[in-house]
């Protein structure tokens, strides 16, 4: 046998190798083998007086389809269940030249594997525990799919290339999204949009190339087709995730806050004898706690995971100030402000807020604010805030009204009003969104 | 009615038939299938390697490279010993089918 014919034979044998995936310890050595048994079928056809030529082609037909023994082969080497779906998926057989085109889709879907691949851990780390679970699935069920689709581009699977228009549109989708949605005053570009556009486009226009390259694909039926299609929907998910209630942590429903306000006159050593004061208070309880509000990443930053609570005097009006500007007609006593777990007596909070939830409280509730430590919030407990304030001026005032706001987070807004003497309870404020900056203070 | 056709158990119970009369190699194990059943039973020759890899994953047979002169060198393939039970207790049943099939069909 001529070494050129050796190689036709070796390349046969190979590819049934390759197309089985056969582990590389094991691969040369069976190669050889099946290289040996053509060897000697190409030297026994050759001695019954067929050309070279024409007994490489016999023992190559003889000894089976690449796609066959390769099938065979690989239910050899692997679990049923990888026969049954990646060895259908990637099945190997003949193809036609590869167009330019090929090349391109799979740098977009390989771009696209790799990048929902490095999502995942991100997400783990930075998401509540269902939210970061159920995206890691959907992310890795989406990575794999890819990571397939980026080998099946290879050998010309048709399968391959409809998933691949599949994740472009998905691509473009999200380009227009994230176009769209952009902060105002900033744009930003979504170059893997764009891309998959261009490349959707040029798919288009070669598509007797690209027919011709897939004609020899198998069809993988209609189960693994569905499964496919399906995961094209993960990065939907990876998108509607963040805005869904995740049933590891509090809901607006699972917290009370109930207000009260006591109002009378004492001795002050500040201000006199005789004078006016009112004591606001507000308990939150909750039935519920978070686990992991954060996520693993807030762990490290706990003081961030700070819950926000502030109040504003609604009545009587503020008073304007001689340099311009105006200013509560009641205000805080001192640092006249105590958060405490009322089972315990623990100090569970502290004057002034700086955590992220204090974005959720509206803008007109700036100073009179307090941080509840996360570590303090839990099942069946109630925080305590109490605030004790007076006049800003002599003289007899009328007594407050306060408008009371409790931010969980960035994720629930609860609201109240309360007067002197009264008891009432605060309500949920729906669509409540995180603004850019506290706002200051505005009686 | 299709023709009947041979599925993976069959098949390695005729390699197993055919190595517990010799030690044979890939090559040779298919030139005598092919001579033995008059040709009835012609797979693609491919096909006896992965039955060949089944077999000796399964411990029933056991192959082994031998250099041959001014050839390549051939991996051979011996029974094993559970081999040998294996070829004993499939042969029983194999009988036994093929009675019950003759009792319909005819022999």
């Amino acid at each position: 046998v001529t070494p050129e014919a050796e190689e036709r034979l070796r390349s046969h044998v190979r590819a049934i190798v390759d197309a089985a995936q056969v582990p590389r310890t094991q691969a040369d050595e069976l190669v050889e083998e099946m290289l040996g048994h053509l060897v000697e079928r190409v030297e026994a056809d050759q001695a019954g007086g067929a050309d070279e030529d024409e007994a490489v082609r016999s023992a190559t037909a003889a000894f089976g389809d690449v796609g066959v023994v390769g099938g065979e082969l690989g239910r050899t080497y692997h679990s049923r269940l990888w026969a049954s779906t990646i060895g259908v998926l990637l099945a190997a057989h003949e193809t036609a030249e590869r167009p330019p085109v090929v090349r391109m889709i799979r740098l977009l879907v390989g771009v696209t594997a790799v990048l929902t691949a490095i999502s995942i851990p991100v997400g783990l780390w930075l998401q509540t525990p269902t939210s970061a679970l159920v995206g890691a699935v959907a992310g890795a069920a989406f990575a794999v799919v890819a990571t397939l689709a980026y080998r099946g581009l290879a050998g010309g699977q048709a399968w391959a290339f409809r998933l691949s228009y599949g994740i472009m549109g998905v691509l473009v989708l999200d380009g227009i999204v994230t176009f769209v949605s952009a902060p105002p005053a900033t744009t930003t570009i979504p170059v893997l949009g764009i891309l998959a556009l261009a490349t959707l486009l040029w798919s288009m226009s070669s598509e007797a190339a690209l027919h011709t390259f897939v004609a020899g694909s198998r069809p993988i039926g209609r189960r693994l087709g569905a499964l496919l299609a399906i995961t094209l929907l993960a990065p939907l998910i990876g998108r509607v995730l963040p805005a869904m209630p995740d049933p590891t942590q509090a809901g607006s429903r699972d917290v009370t806050m109930t207000l009260a306000m006591d109002c009378g006159r004492r001795d002050s050593a500040m201000a006199g004898p005789d004078r006016q004061f009112a004591r606001l208070v507000a308990d939150i309880s909750f039935r519920r706690g978070d686990v992991l509000p954060g996520g693993l990443a807030g762990q490290l930053e706990r003081a961030e995971a700070a819950d926000a609570v502030g109040f504003r005097i609604v009545a009587p009006l503020p008073i304007d100030v001689d340099a311009g500007g105006s200013l509560p007609a009641w205000l805080l006593e001192g640092d006249g402000v105590d958060v405490r777990v009322v089972e315990t007596g623990e100090v569970a909070g502290w004057f002034g807020a700086s955590a992220r939830s204090m974005r959720l409280l509206p803008d007109t509730i700036g100073s009179f604010t307090a941080g509840v430590d996360a570590d303090r919030i839990a099942a069946n407990r109630t925080i305590r805030i109490t605030w004790t304030i007076v006049p800003m001026q002599d003289g007899e005032q009328p007594w407050p009204r306060a408008e009371v706001a409790y931010a969980h987070l960035d994720r629930f807004l609860i609201q109240g009003t309360i007067g002197c003497g009264e008891r009432s309870t605060g309500a949920p404020v729906p669509g409540a969104t995180p603004h850019d900056d506290p706002g200051l203070l505005s009686g | 009615v299709n023709a009947p056709r041979l599925d993976r158990g069959e098949f390695g119970l005729l390699l197993l038939g055919l190595l517990a009369e010799r030690s044979m190699y890939g090559y040779e194990l298919v030139s005598e299938l092919r001579t033995r059943t008059h040709e009835v039973i012609d797979l693609p020759e491919g096909t006896v390697y992965p039955a060949l890899r089944r077999l000796e994953r399964e411990g029933l047979v056991a192959g082994r490279w031998q250099d041959v002169a001014g050839a390549p060198r051939r991996r051979y393939y011996d029974l094993t010993l559970e081999g040998t039970r294996s070829l004993a207790a499939g042969t029983t049943a194999w009988r036994r089918f093929a009675a019950a099939a003759d009792g319909i069909l005819g022999s």
